[in-house]
């Protein structure tokens, strides 16, 4: 135990004497921990997240509406029910609200209300007394942080608080406090600020409270605060009534007779459509924290070895004086110990601070994006720590046994071995082998798992190849460079004798920047591919996205148009099954062929599908069922889109559900089966789907046109519009029933009518504002919509770029310091290049030449495996990850930017210690060991 | 050659003056040797005959340059020692840095104890380092140099291949190749065996003198300071003539 304990003395002693290589030690394990903390945490968010949102909403279930020409419900009904023993009912009432944070609206002025501050929102007030007996107690003292579990006291905690989503509470963006104004004069349900300009408002403030159990779009209130502001039961009815148990067919007959009228029985569930994209980011962030680890582990590494360089006289020293090498061994261990313990916490805060700052960007892009829910995670700190210090110990004892090892066999100090280099031969016959090599795997993968062990080891034997080239090239580079000029001359032979001592720097660097070129280069990819397919894609110049039903919408005279419906079914092929496949309409006119863009296609594909002959897949439906132009898949379990909400909902209000699905059942006769014609890229999209003719369904009547409307119409001007074959095909519901797309009286639906006029913008704004009472959706044109799919593409990837960029300059700076600490190591001769009559700012200038041509091979080397790395991202990684793959495009500029930025980062961290650097000249140099 | 001029050399304000008062003056192609105590401050002399540290007080100047441009004289100017021509007073802060560089290049060859080869460089290039700084790179001059220090086999030899002896038979010859005025060396032989040391220690004697260079060596062996023109002893900070204090110089 003495030895023991005299070793670490001395240990430590040695790394008070030299700070700064234990110093980049605790650095790297910080970065590292903090890097993995972060997206722990940002994962567990999302953990929490969807868990959350998997409860079910406070006013799920089932809900009494009035019937059709009712207004709604009174408090003496309401009475009258609970009387009679309908104690599970909750009486609601409902209106929509403009909504603004607390703070935006702290003068009465109307015009201070301005569009930018608000949002629309449905407020829901409802009676919480009966709530709170429910499981719904539970949620109000969590929500509150209250120990009190008394209704009086929960009651009087919900009475000035405003439940919302997360995800509405993250487009709103408001602090604790939120605003809704209500015009005095309020007979309306719906208030606009059309209908309520020169109204007087009302405004009331509400805390803000979060809470999942709460649908989205939604603001429930206290039915004190719903009724406040000049809000009456006479202008704004109840709604009706929450069951919070099943209620039987007698409970309805009982209720319409207590309140001698009809009511109709509301099922609600709600639709968890967070799906697979948050694992597609959880698996994301898990690859980009793996390279930030792996990068990291390089660095720590690097930095034992650089500090055990040094140390090796000493330790010599101390095994010659008779520690042993046990002793010795658990010496070194405990001290990198001492490290992780002293490191991990600052990790930790600089993780949670990461966390904690990216949380609103996470947020909303999740709530954007994955329509899904990101909380701030709750964490056990000390099992955190626990963790985290574990993984690293660990990952050090086994990373570092070979250098720890070396360290405690030496007896005698050795002289650092010069750098063997291998001849270009063999580095050439050893590189073609690796790549044989590689392609050989690459032909062996098949699954998301193996795609990314490929990546690690196409990383790994890159790293494998740079370490054989780089003393090559700086070799290379000593033999070409000017014996004329001897201070360079002295740099680059120098270099190639650092390319040996920085090898693991190197490496960190080289899987940092070819991850970064990788990433770059598949996003750049994504993106072009991205853009080229919406501009094919997008053929008409305007697009509806509405939640009304279909056959309530109404359009300008010379408007054309293409609605996108929808059904869903199970598809197989060859004993593989794929649920939730998409089945979409497809129109069948000239602008649909030409916007079709097809991976791969059958001869005449397009006039057999335009026959009904077959159907085009996505490419993650064949690849999914592993099927190819030609062969026959089977579909069967039709049924309509769920997500085909609104328009859904509405429907089942008012026709019978079973009367939909028996017309869908009409068209898709189950099983179906179809050929299939080609196969389409469909970036974005998670699920199969397939295309099928838009006049295949015409057959079915208003009503389920409406419940298959997927709530997108494409909008053309008539002149515009083009058929393929005018007499074998109808285009649309609209133009087979005649119906279903209402026009104004003077305009006549015909494909073959080519009219002068060309319809705008603001006609079909125009004409949804006149003909609609309700809000009638988004009018996007062309550009807008590119534009914002564009935009919606680059936020999905901020969060990766980041962690990217990260790794990147996490890799940078430790390759810079570990250049600082070489350097610092190798002042002795720097100092007699001094001593020779080199000045300082001479070397100076050629010790940042020398660091930068090391970087700037290690880059040179890192684009051609990045380029390579974008290549399997894109056909193993995506193809068998997400079921999508796309043409590498690769784009100079992209990489010129990731090489740039490299060296920028390195070029800046380089100059401080080269500035400082003043070497000092004294006769009496030691040389190293 | 060289002269030196009422130096003096302090580290701290309150200690006595390591240097005090030295006065030297070396001719050109004459050899000295300079033996002391450990802690004497002979390497310090070099040190600042090198213009590697500032003087106190005094004058170095070599070759007619003077190498001490800020330093101010304490002392009472010996008037047997010619005046050294003074840098240009306008140039002096702008170029003293730079001049002491282009002065340590173009007139300095230095023979450290530990050699202080680059080990990036095979023995050819180490050596011809100095003389492609100056500019004045002779191959057949190095070839003969070597020769005459007998490691022209070596030449292709990474350094980590060659011995003690042999690295500081390359120093020295780094320390000559470029044809320097003034040679200062440390301990030349300090890491060397007696044999070995004897060796080198007369080559280095031999070429300085067949080259007409001056030669300072700081050394504590009385057998390589006897090969000296002028064998001087540095006792309590003064410089004294070792035929003159034999007891010191054992």
């Amino acid at each position: 135990m003495r030895a023991f304990n005299l070793t670490l003395f001395t240990l430590l002693a040695m790394a008070k004497k030299r700070p700064w290589e234990p110093l980049l030690i605790m650095l790297a394990i910080m970065l590292a921990n903090a890097g993995l903390i972060t997206v722990l945490l940002i994962n567990e968010g999302a953990s929490q997240g969807a868990l959350l949102q998997s409860n079910s909403s406070v006013l799920s279930g089932q809900i009494i509406k009035p019937s059709d020409g009712q207004e709604g419900f009174t408090k003496n009904d309401y009475v009258r029910l609970r009387k009679a023993g309908f104690t599970s009912l909750i009486a609601m009432a409902e209106r929509q609200v403009n909504v603004a944070c607390g703070s935006d609206t702290t003068s009465s002025d109307s015009d201070s209300f301005d569009a930018d501050t608000k949002s629309t929102l449905r407020i829901v007030g409802v009676d919480y007394q009966p709530l709170l007996g429910s499981a719904f107690s539970e949620l109000t003292a969590s929500l509150f942080n209250s120990t009190s579990t008394t209704n009086t006291a929960q009651n009087q905690l919900l009475s000035n608080a405003a439940l919302i989503h997360p995800i509405t509470s993250a487009k709103l963006a408001c602090d604790d406090l939120l605003t809704i104004r209500t015009p005095t004069i309020s007979p309306p349900i719906i208030s606009t600020l059309a209908t309520r300009t020169n109204e007087t408002l009302q405004s009331q403030k509400l805390k803000k409270v979060v809470t999942t159990r709460i649908e989205q779009g939604i603001m429930l209130v206290a039915m004190s605060q719903f009724y406040s502001a000049g809000i009456t039961e006479e202008s704004t009815p109840l709604s009706g009534f929450v069951s919070v148990h099943t209620l039987t067919a007698e409970d309805i007959s009982n209720i319409q007779t207590l309140l001698g009228n009809q009511v109709v029985l509301q099922s609600t569930s709600q639709q968890n459509e967070t799906g697979s994209l948050p694992q597609s980011f959880k698996l994301n962030l898990w690859s980009m924290s793996a390279l930030m680890g792996v990068v990291a582990l390089f660095i720590v590494l690097n930095a034992i070895n650089l500090m055990y360089r040094t140390r090796l006289p000493n330790i010599v020293r101390l095994r010659q004086l008779g520690i042993g090498q046990r002793e010795l061994l658990i010496a070194l261990y405990a001290e990198l110990l001492c490290y992780c313990i002293v490191s991990i916490p600052a990790g930790m805060a600089i993780g949670f601070y990461a966390a904690s700052a990216l949380s609103p960007i996470i947020s909303g892009t999740f709530s954007s994006l994955f329509n899904a829910v990101f909380i701030n995670p709750d964490v056990n700190l000390l099992f955190l720590f626990a963790l985290t210090l574990s993984i690293t110990f660990v990952s050090l004892l086994l990373f570092a046994v070979v250098p720890v090892s070396q360290l405690t066999n030496a007896l005698t100090p050795k002289r650092v071995k010069s750098v063997r280099t291998l001849s270009v031969r063999t580095a050439s016959l050893c590189t073609a082998a690796a790549i044989a090599g590689l392609i050989t795997i690459q032909q062996t993968v098949h699954n998301t798992g193996m795609a990314l062990l490929f990546v690690a080891a196409l990383l790994l034997l890159c790293c494998s190849l740079v370490l054989l080239w780089l003393p090559l090239l700086a070799k290379s580079l000593a033999v070409v460079a000017p014996k004329s000029w001897p201070v360079f001359h002295f740099v680059m032979a120098n270099m190639h004798l650092l390319s040996g001592k920085t090898k693991l720097a190197v490496c960190a660097f080289f899987i940092a920047l070819t991850a970064n070129i990788g990433m770059n280069t598949m996003t750049d990819s994504f993106r072009s591919a991205t853009e080229q397919w919406l501009d094919q894609r997008l053929y008409a110049p305007f697009y509806l996205y509405t939640n009304q039903p279909l056959s309530t919408i109404s359009l300008p005279s010379n408007a054309q148009v293409t609605p996108l419906l929808r059904a869903q079914g199970t598809t197989t092929f060859q004993g593989k099954e794929v649920d939730r496949v998409s089945i979409s309409s497809y129109p069948t006119h000239v602008s649909g062929r030409e916007a079709l863009v097809v991976d791969f296609a059958q001869p005449n594909a397009w006039k057999r599908f335009v026959e009904g002959r077959g159907v085009y897949i996505n490419q993650q439906l064949a690849f999914a069922l592993g099927i190819s132009v030609g062969e026959t898949l089977t579909l069967s379990n039709v049924t309509y889109h769920p997500q085909n909400n609104e328009s859904q909902s509405v429907v089942k209000d008012k026709e019978n559900v079973d009367d939909i699905q028996g017309a869908i059942d009409d068209i898709f006769t189950s099983p179906v089966t179809w050929t299939v014609l080609g196969v389409y890229p469909d970036y974005g999209n998670l699920n199969g789907q397939l295309l099928v003719p838009l006049p295949f369904f015409n057959r079915v009547d208003t009503a389920s046109g409406d419940a298959l409307f997927s709530g997108v119409i494409a909008i053309h001007s008539s002149s515009e519009y083009e058929i393929t074959d005018t007499n074998t095909v109808n285009h649309s519901v609209s133009d087979s029933e005649g119906s279903t797309i209402s026009h104004s009286p003077k305009n006549t639906v015909s494909n073959t009518a080519h009219e002068s006029s060309v319809v705008t913008k603001s006609d079909i704004e125009s004409a949804l504002k006149l003909n609609t009472k309700e809000d009638a959706g988004q009018l996007f044109s062309q550009q807008e919509l590119m534009a914002l799919s564009l935009n919606t593409f680059d936020k999905t990837f901020v969060l990766t770029d980041g962690l990217n960029i990260t790794t990147l300059l996490v890799a940078g700076i430790a390759f810079a310091v570990s250049l600082t600490v070489l350097t610092l190591g190798n002042a002795a001769q720097l100092s007699v290049l001094r001593a020779l009559g080199v000045s300082q700012l001479k070397v100076k200038a050629v010790l940042f030449i020398q660091y930068l041509l090391l970087c700037i091979v290690t880059a040179l080397l890192s684009v051609p495996c990045g380029i390579y790395l974008a290549y399997v991202f894109i056909n193993l990684v995506n193809r068998y990850a997400f079921n999508w793959s796309y043409s590498l495009s690769i784009n100079v500029q992209v990489i010129a930017t990731s090489v740039g930025v490299s060296l920028l980062i390195i070029s800046l961290v380089l100059l401080l210690p080269l500035g400082k650097l003043k070497p000092k000249i004294d006769l009496r140099q030691d040389t190293q060991l | 050659m060289l002269l030196i001029n009422n130096l003096v050399k302090t580290f701290s304000t309150d200690a006595a003056p390591l240097l005090n008062n030295i006065n030297l003056q070396v001719e050109q192609g004459q050899s000295v040797s300079i033996q002391g105590a450990s802690g004497c401050g002979k390497s310090t002399l070099l040190s600042l005959i090198a213009g590697f540290d500032n003087v106190t007080s005094g004058l170095i100047s070599v070759g007619g340059l003077q190498i001490t441009p800020n330093a101010t004289t304490h002392g009472q100017t010996n008037p047997e020692l010619a005046t050294p021509k003074p840098i240009k007073k306008s140039a002096r802060k702008v170029q003293s840095k730079k001049a002491l560089d282009n002065f340590r290049k173009n007139h300095l060859g230095i023979v450290f104890q530990s050699y202080n080869l680059f080990d990036c460089f095979n023995a050819w290039d180490n050596i011809a380092f100095t003389a492609r700084l100056k500019g004045n790179y002779d191959s057949a001059f190095q070839r003969t140099l070597m020769q005459q220090l007998n490691i022209s086999d070596l030449a292709k030899k990474p350094l980590n291949d060659l011995s003690g002896g042999e690295q500081q038979r390359c120093a020295i010859a780094r320390a000559l190749v470029h044809r320097p005025s003034l040679v200062l060396a440390d301990e030349p032989t300090g890491n060397l065996d007696e044999a070995t040391s004897e060796f080198v220690s007369a080559l280095l004697f031999d070429i300085c003198k067949t080259t007409n260079t001056s030669l300072i060596v700081v050394t504590h062996s009385s057998d390589v300071a006897a090969l000296a023109d002028k064998p001087m002893h540095l006792h309590q900070g003064k410089l004294l003539d070792a035929k003159h204090q034999p007891l010191l110089s054992v």
